[in-house]
């Protein structure tokens, strides 16, 4: 479903990523982890062309989004993305919220998509949130609104970079519990996190980032227990 | 036209970045009286003859456009980055970012450094007589020359207040207005 060749990103004189290869299959959980810094963060950005990659290809569904003659926003229109501060748009309600982009974008009907948000509100249990704006939700259930607004427009992928990162501890389960509800549907999921609970019941593989290197790779269970690289250990040594 | 030229400069292209920013210096430095006497009485000889409601308009637009501009461009500034991120991300165009999420934001800070900007545009309309534009100040003078009377000027400095006050209170309550929403978004963060 995506590939990624040799994938290089500069900033500047900064070389943060250094040649990464992976592949995501459809329905496939992928957790990236690793010490701040490593790129994971970006890894995940250049994967929609957030962050222009500098060199390497990636392959969305057969196509190479790197290429300057893609659509880029349509390629978008298939990877819904959540983010740490959630980036909720404050100037709307959480229904308007939702229903921004497939008004615009995907160019359904206002009813449709008022449907299709109230649906979507009541999978995140926030239905009687409506009609209020973001600054009276707290963050959990913002980011669960966040997550609603990618789900409306139907994506094919979810990226979610450092979902819970920004909550309060008492707030993350709520987040956790909708995205264990998503991987248990079959979305096909990649999660920059260290949520290592959520991780080992619902993530398929682990990417391990250091360095902008791919160090390591494999199943949340052997990773967990038999971490081979060096950086692999010294990192869940840290955090478990 | 001041929001044409924010959005121009908000694309940051170099190239055209160095006119807008050529525009923005040149306009905001010409004392608006020069302005206006240069497209009144010196545009005419480069062929561009322009009738002096026409000149004053024209004079208003390009000196104010660029102070709002700037304000515009500010408010656009302001909004943080993880919004436009959010939009792209969810397919929307680069103008419909602007449009849908940008300018919606911006607009509700810029609004009150732009009410500044008509207070100002509005009293510089009295440099119009200058040029002979018929404006409030040209016309006080005219009967107070026919009739040798100091009333009508009185009379239009009376107006002048009567439109102006009126705009500086409702300029000054916006400003509390936006602060308030702003302590309140801002406790409500702080209590999570």
């Amino acid at each position: 479903m995506i590939e990624v060749v040799d994938l290089h990103k500069h900033f500047k004189d900064l070389h943060v990523l250094k040649g990464i290869s992976t592949t995501v299959t459809r329905g496939e959980v992928v957790a990236i982890m690793g010490p701040s810094g490593g790129g994971k963060s970006t890894f995940l950005r250049c994967m929609n062309r957030l962050e222009e990659p500098t060199s390497g290809k990636i392959i969305v569904e057969g196509v190479d989004i790197t290429s300057p003659y893609v659509d880029i926003n349509k390629v978008r229109t298939e990877i819904g993305m959540v983010f740490q501060l959630f980036n909720l748009f404050p100037h709307l309600s959480v229904i308007d919220n939702i229903k921004l982009a497939p008004v615009n974008v995907r160019k359904i009907s206002a009813k449709e998509a008022t449907d299709r948000g109230m649906a979507l509100l009541e999978k995140v249990g926030l239905v009687h949130k409506a009609n209020a704006f973001p600054d009276q939700l707290s963050g959990g259930q913002q980011q669960r609104v966040a997550i609603a607004r990618a789900l409306a427009m139907q994506p094919q992928i979810m990226f979610f970079d450092e979902p819970t990162s920004a909550l309060d501890p008492e707030m993350i389960g709520e987040v956790l519990d909708v995205m264990r509800t998503l991987a248990g549907e079959g979305m096909t999921m990649v999660v920059v996190s260290h949520e290592m609970g959520f991780i080992r019941e619902a993530a398929d593989r682990i990417l391990m980032l250091a360095d902008g290197f791919l160090i390591e790779e494999g199943a949340p269970r052997e990773i967990f227990s038999h971490p081979k690289h060096t950086r692999t250990q010294e990192f869940l040594g840290k955090i478990l | 036209m001041g929001l044409v030229v924010a959005i121009l400069r908000s694309l940051g292209s170099p190239t055209l970045n160095l006119f807008l920013i050529a525009y923005l210096d040149l306009f905001r430095s010409i004392p608006m009286i020069v302005l206006m006497v240069v497209i009144y009485y010196a545009l005419p000889y480069v062929g561009i003859t322009l009738v002096s409601v026409t000149a004053t308009i024209v004079a208003l637009s390009l000196g104010y456009g660029a102070y709002a501009a700037e304000s515009f461009r500010s408010g656009i500034e302001s909004v943080h980055y993880g919004q436009v991120e959010a939009a792209r991300a969810l397919g929307l165009s680069r103008w419909q970012t602007m449009r849908m999420v940008i300018l919606p934001q911006a607009i509700r800070v810029v609004i009150p450094p732009l009410t500044g900007n008509l207070i100002a545009m509005l009293k510089d309309t009295a440099v119009a007589s200058v040029v002979a534009s018929p404006e409030l100040l040209k016309r006080a003078r005219e009967v107070y020359v026919g009739k040798a009377n100091p009333t009508s000027l009185v009379m239009a400095a009376l107006m002048y207040l009567a439109i102006l006050i009126p705009l500086s209170r409702l300029a000054g309550w916006l400003e509390l207005q936006l602060k308030k929403r702003q302590t309140q978004q801002w406790r409500s963060q702080a209590q999570r």
